[in-house]
C-alpha cells in the first residue's frame, strides 16, 4: 500500500473512532512531535503533556481535517507547532523558571529510531536546503519556528535591523522553497 | 500588498509570526476567494510542516503511549455476566437468599458511602461559600482559550477557592496539586484534586494564603499520592500581584 494510502485508510479508521488507529497514529507520529515539543519547550514535562494534548486533538477533531488540502502529517504539525508555540508565549510558561520539574531524565539513550522523512514528507530535503543556509538566515528561521518570534521581535532579539532580518528572513525562505520545489520536479 | 509581496510572506503567515496589519490583509484576501494564495497557504503549510525534518528526532518515553492512549481511547464496554455461573448461583434457594442479603448489605453500604459523599460536597460548599463571603476577599481569573481557565478566590484568613474547567484528563495514577508560589523559594501545596469527567473541579483549601509572601497560585500535575515540592512543569498559574 502506497504512503498516500495507506495515510488516507488511518485517517478514515480515525474518522471510524478504531481505538487501533489511534495506537498507529501515536506510533507514527509521536516520536516527530515530542521532539517538536521538546526543541520549542525545552522541558520534558511540558514536551510531554503537548503530546497528549494533541492526541486528544487529532482523536476529537479528525472529521475537520480534510484530506484533499493537506496530507495527515502536515496538519499534525501544524496542530504541534502552535500548541507548543502557545505554551511558550503562555503565562505559566513565564513562571515555569520558579516551578522547573525536579528531575530530568536522560534522554541521551533514547536517540530516535525512526527516519523521520517517513512521517514528514520532504523533511530530508528541507532539511539539506536548511543546511545549505548561513548562519544568520538559520537563526531567523528558528526563532520564527521554534520561538514564533515575528520579524520585529527578531530583530529586538538579535540587535540588527529590521530590514537586515528581513532580508535573512526572505532569503533562506526562498532556499528553501527553491530547493522543495526544485525536487518535486525532479 | 500585491500578490508578489503577499507571496513572501506566507511561510510566516502560517507560522502566525507576521505582524497584525499583515497578517489581517492575508486574512482578509484569504476571505475574498483568491485561489491563488490559498494554494500557496497549502503549500506553505506544507512546506513548514517539513522544517520539522531539522529538529533531531527524540524517542518520546515509554510510559507516555499509554497515558496518552488511556486518556483518549473509549472504556471497554462492561463485561456479560457468565451466564453459568449466575445460573450455578441461582440453583439453591439458599444461595439465592444469601447473594440477596450479601446485595441488600452492599447497596446499604454503597448507599451509605454515597451519602457520605454527599456531605463531603455539601461541606466543601458551605466552606467554599463562607471563604467567598468574608470580606477580603480577592478573586483573580485565569485560563485562554483552549486552555484550562477559571477563577481563584482568595482570603487571607479564610483559605482559597480553586475553581477550574477545562482541566486535561489524567490517569488513575496521577492528581492536581495545588501549590503556592512565594516570591522566591519553594512553592508550598495548598492540597490535591481531581476533575470530574467534563475537566471542571472546585477544590476549598483551609491553607492561609498570606499576600506578602504569596506570588501565585499553581497546579501542577503529579503522581495520586501528591509531591513535596512540583516535578511538572504547571499548567496553571494565577498571580496574584
Amino acid at each position: 500500500m502506497s504512503d498516500l494510502s495507506s495515510e488516507l485508510a488511518l485517517v478514515e479508521r480515525l474518522r471510524n473512532r478504531d481505538p487501533e488507529a489511534l495506537e498507529a497514529a501515536y506510533d507514527r507520529y509521536s516520536a516527530v512531535v515530542y521532539s517538536v515539543f521538546l526543541r520549542i519547550t525545552r522541558d520534558q514535562s511540558a514536551a510531554e503533556d503537548l503530546v497528549q494534548e494533541l492526541f486528544i486533538r487529532v482523536w476529537t477533531h479528525i472529521s475537520s481535517f480534510d484530506p484533499s488540502k493537506a496530507a495527515l502529517s502536515v496538519w499534525i504539525l501544524s496542530i504541534a507547532r502552535n500548541l507548543g508555540i502557545d505554551y511558550v508565549r503562555s503565562a505559566q510558561a513565564r513562571f515555569s523558571a520558579q516551578l522547573q520539574p525536579m528531575e530530568h531524565a536522560d534522554r541521551a539513550d533514547r536517540k530516535a529510531r525512526i527516519e523521520p522523512e517517513l512521517v514528514i514528507h520532504r523533511g530530508r530535503t528541507v532539511r539539506a536546503a536548511f543546511e545549505t543556509l548561513n548562519l544568520k538566515q538559520r537563526r531567523v528561521l528558528e526563532l520564527a519556528y521554534f520561538q514564533g518570534l515575528s520579524q520585529t521581535e527578531i530583530a529586538s532579539h538579535l540587535q540588527e535591523p529590521l530590514g537586515t532580518v528581513k532580508s535573512w528572513m526572505r532569503s533562506a525562505l526562498h532556499c528553501l522553497r527553491a530547493t522543495v520545489s526544485g525536487g518535486d520536479a525532479k | 500588498m500585491t500578490h508578489s509581496e503577499m507571496d513572501e510572506l506566507y511561510e510566516l503567515f502560517v507560522l502566525r509570526t507576521l505582524e497584525r496589519e499583515e497578517a489581517s490583509e492575508i486574512e482578509q484576501h484569504l476571505r475574498d476567494g483568491c485561489v491563488h494564495c490559498e494554494a500557496r497557504v497549502r503549500e506553505a503549510d506544507a512546506l513548514m510542516a517539513a522544517f520539522a525534518g531539522t529538529v533531531e528526532i527524540v524517542e518520546p518515553p515509554g510510559h507516555l503511549r499509554e497515558r496518552v492512549l488511556s486518556s483518549i481511547r473509549p472504556s471497554p464496554a462492561p463485561k456479560r455476566e457468565n451466564h453459568k455461573a449466575v445460573l450455578y448461583a441461582l440453583a439453591g434457594l439458599c444461595a439465592a437468599s444469601l447473594a440477596v442479603c450479601v446485595w441488600l448489605g452492599t447497596m446499604t453500604s454503597n448507599l451509605n458511602s454515597r451519602l457520605s459523599d454527599v456531605a463531603q460536597e455539601r461541606n466543601a460548599l458551605e466552606a467554599a461559600l463562607k471563604s467567598l463571603s468574608q470580606s477580603g476577599t480577592r478573586t483573580i481569573q485565569f485560563g485562554k482559550a483552549n486552555q484550562p481557565e477559571g477563577k481563584v478566590f482568595v482570603n487571607p484568613s479564610g483559605g482559597l477557592v480553586f475553581v477550574a474547567a477545562r482541566l486535561p484528563r489524567l490517569g488513575p495514577d496521577r492528581t492536581f496539586q495545588l501549590w503556592l508560589v512565594p516570591p522566591a523559594g519553594a512553592p508550598k501545596s495548598a492540597g490535591l484534586f481531581r476533575s470530574d469527567e467534563k475537566g471542571s473541579s472546585v477544590t476549598v483549601s483551609n491553607v492561609l494564603v498570606d499576600p506578602a509572601t504569596t506570588k501565585a497560585v499553581a497546579v501542577s500535575v503529579e503522581p495520586s499520592s501528591g509531591s513535596s515540592a512540583p516535578t511538572t512543569t504547571p499548567i496553571i498559574v494565577a498571580g496574584l500581584e
